[in-house]
């Protein structure tokens, strides 16, 4: 027999049970929209994350004076470059500028022009702006945040900041960071390196710390160790180590989440076996017809599987599409905040479309596997039963 | 055609709930023969129908139709041989009302290992033979009650078993639509349908040709 008549019957069975199959349609689409924009969130968050952080050096060596950091001395760097596995050694200058009518910080950055071509780091802040018109000028690139804060202050075109010696250093604004930098780049400000010794007040023989690059990770505990022997009064702050707490803090949200989520998936799981549990008499009746005209078990629940499977496919379909759009066109209002929080300044991550097949996977089958049972198993014990006590 | 022997059916067995709902029942029905199952409500003739039609498994005693022992049939088996060997006909139609008399026949071809115009041969052969293939395209839903009982044979006829089982045929029915169903009936009898009847209308008595046995707390009044 060709299949149209099975698919007639099949959608003649999803329009007898409309009221049902709409219900169950709803609340599947709302768990899979919760569920995915989740873990689509996360993923995001998670992928821009620890792609900024690859861009890190594996080591950064800051110089402590009585158990506080102090600037380092940037003559350490040329002891630093002979260890051998080390590939490149560099200064970085950075401190965090007290904005007092905000009652913010800054996170001012001293850049070399030369060593933004060379630095992934400071490569992804300036991609794309005009490095010569701001060496030129001689002026900052700020994050976004920073940005909002200076303009609910007027300072639109400038802003005067306050060098250790009491004297004020104008620096006008050459650009915002673009948006996708958020997550390094939110309270930045950007200066050349010389503006950014004199605000800070870090003299010329020093650095804010000394990163030092080491590509093979089989030398990394190695370098490590001979970092301490040469300066005992040093903190050594690895990129794994970086990685490890990124991570905790993450798996933590998530870990939290998904607590929750159980419970509701559990609350989902009662909610449909109680539906399918009270089959009324037209679908029993219906399963009792097909058992009598010559259906077998199975070919009956392959029918009501195939019937619900297309309820459940359409709420996952639309739970997909719905979550996406929220994630990453209206940037996951309200879910965002519960991941990023803020510290300093309040960051506008643009969150960006990345998906893991992985991950609908694991969605899919956290949200099919019980679906299907919860429909199947009513059915089932239906299809045993009798037929001729269900047709009277 | 059909061969039972010594069959009981026990509801459930084991516990003080336990009903005896068939006690060794012995029944042969020839081939082409008419057989109406006479009894009144609860005694026992749907419980003998279902047992029959494999819907249901005897306590003991077995039941042979054609050469094959029914009685203890695997679900798959069964299955196949509802579809292969036997036709129901109920009280209530049982008809899905939403799709067309044409589409309620195919149901049981579905899943039949047959080719697309095989399938076509045999409903029309079903619809002409239940005098309802002039509305073939209509919604059950529209029909009469007399043309739902049509579709029904027609759908117990669209896979040409040797054997028609009917539950209450007629309950539904008024006496003119009865009439004309036991007309029908009697027209497959003489196309070599066997045909058992479970019903407590007197209108079978009065046919020509029909056995009546009568079925009384779940056993055959002799």
């Amino acid at each position: 027999m060709p299949a149209k008549r099975l698919i007639d019957l099949l959608f003649l069975l999803l329009y007898r049970h409309r009221r049902k199959h709409m219900g169950v349609f709803l609340l599947s689409t709302l768990i899979v929209f919760v569920l995915l924009s989740f873990m689509l969130t996360a993923q995001s968050l998670h992928h821009t994350l620890f792609s900024a952080l690859e861009q890190q050096p594996d080591f950064i060596v800051q110089k402590v004076r009585g158990g506080r950091s102090v600037d380092t001395p940037t003559a350490w760097m040329e002891e630093f470059a002979r260890i051998h596995g080390v590939e490149r050694v560099a200064p970085r200058l950075f401190g965090r500028y007290f904005y007092e009518p905000n009652e913010t910080h800054f996170t001012l950055i001293g850049i070399d022009p030369f060593e933004a071509q060379s630095s992934k780091f400071l490569e992804t802040l300036v991609a794309g702006l005009d490095l010569k018109c701001f060496i030129a000028e001689d002026g900052m690139l700020i994050g976004e945040g920073v940005k909002a804060v200076l303009d609910h202050h007027h300072f639109f075109d400038y802003y005067v900041f306050r060098a250790p010696d009491r004297s004020k250093i104008e620096v006008p604004i050459m650009g915002t960071l673009p948006r996708e930098a958020a997550v390094l780049g939110n309270d930045a400000v950007l200066l050349s390196a010389e503006r950014a010794r004199t605000i800070l007040g870090i003299a010329h023989d020093h650095a804010t710390d000394i990163a030092l690059f080491v590509p093979n990770p089989l030398e990394r505990d190695t370098v490590r160790d001979k970092l301490i022997m040469a300066h005992f009064d040093t903190r050594i702050i690895a990129k794994s180590e970086l990685e490890k707490l990124y991570e905790r803090l993450y798996n933590y949200k998530g870990a939290l989440f998904l607590s929750l989520f159980t419970a509701v998936l559990l609350s989902f799981m009662m909610i449909l076996y109680a539906r399918y549990q009270g089959l009324h008499g037209s679908e029993r009746r219906e399963i009792a017809i097909l058992r009598a005209v010559g259906w077998s078990i199975k070919e009956v629940l392959s029918l009501k599987l195939l019937e619900n499977a297309l309820v459940a496919f359409g709420a996952f379909a639309l739970g997909f599409v719905l979550s996406y759009m929220y994630v990453f066109f209206l940037q996951a209002p309200l879910l965002r905040e519960v991941f990023m929080g803020f510290e300093n300044l309040r960051v506008h991550l643009w969150l960006q479309p990345h998906l893991e097949g992985a991950t609908l996977i694991t969605v899919a089958l956290l949200y099919f596997t019980p679906f299907m049972a919860a429909v199947l198993i009513p059915v089932w014990r239906a299809a045993i039963t009798e037929p001729l006590e269900a047709m009277r | 055609m059909i061969r039972l022997e010594h069959v009981c059916k026990t509801f459930h067995e084991g516990t003080p709930e336990a009903f005896e709902a068939l006690r060794d029942i012995s029944l042969h029905v020839a081939a082409s023969e008419m057989v109406i199952l006479k009894g009144i409500s609860g005694s026992g003739k749907s419980t003998l129908l279902s047992i029959i039609g494999a819907l249901s498994k005897p306590s003991s005693g077995s039941v042979i139709v054609g050469n094959q022992s029914v009685a203890k049939l695997s679900d798959l088996h069964a299955s196949h041989y509802r579809r292969d060997t036997l036709g129901f006909i109920f009280q209530s139609f049982n008809l899905f009302e939403e799709l067309s008399v044409e589409d309620n026949v195919a149901l049981p071809l579905i899943h039949a290992p047959i080719t697309h115009d095989e399938a076509a041969t045999r409903i029309n052969a079903a619809l002409e033979r239940a005098h309802i293939a002039h509305k073939r395209k209509v919604r059950a839903a529209l029909l009469s009650g007399g043309e739902k009982q049509r579709c029904a044979i027609a759908r117990a006829l669209a896979s040409d078993p040797k054997v028609l089982l009917c539950d209450e045929p007629t309950a539904n029915l008024d006496s003119q639509n009865a009439r004309a169903f036991c007309d029908n009936l009697l027209e497959l009898r003489a196309l070599g349908k066997t045909i058992i009847v479970a019903t407590h209308d007197p209108i079978f008595e009065t046919l020509e040709g029909v056995r009546v046995v009568p079925i009384v707390s779940g056993r055959i009044d002799s």
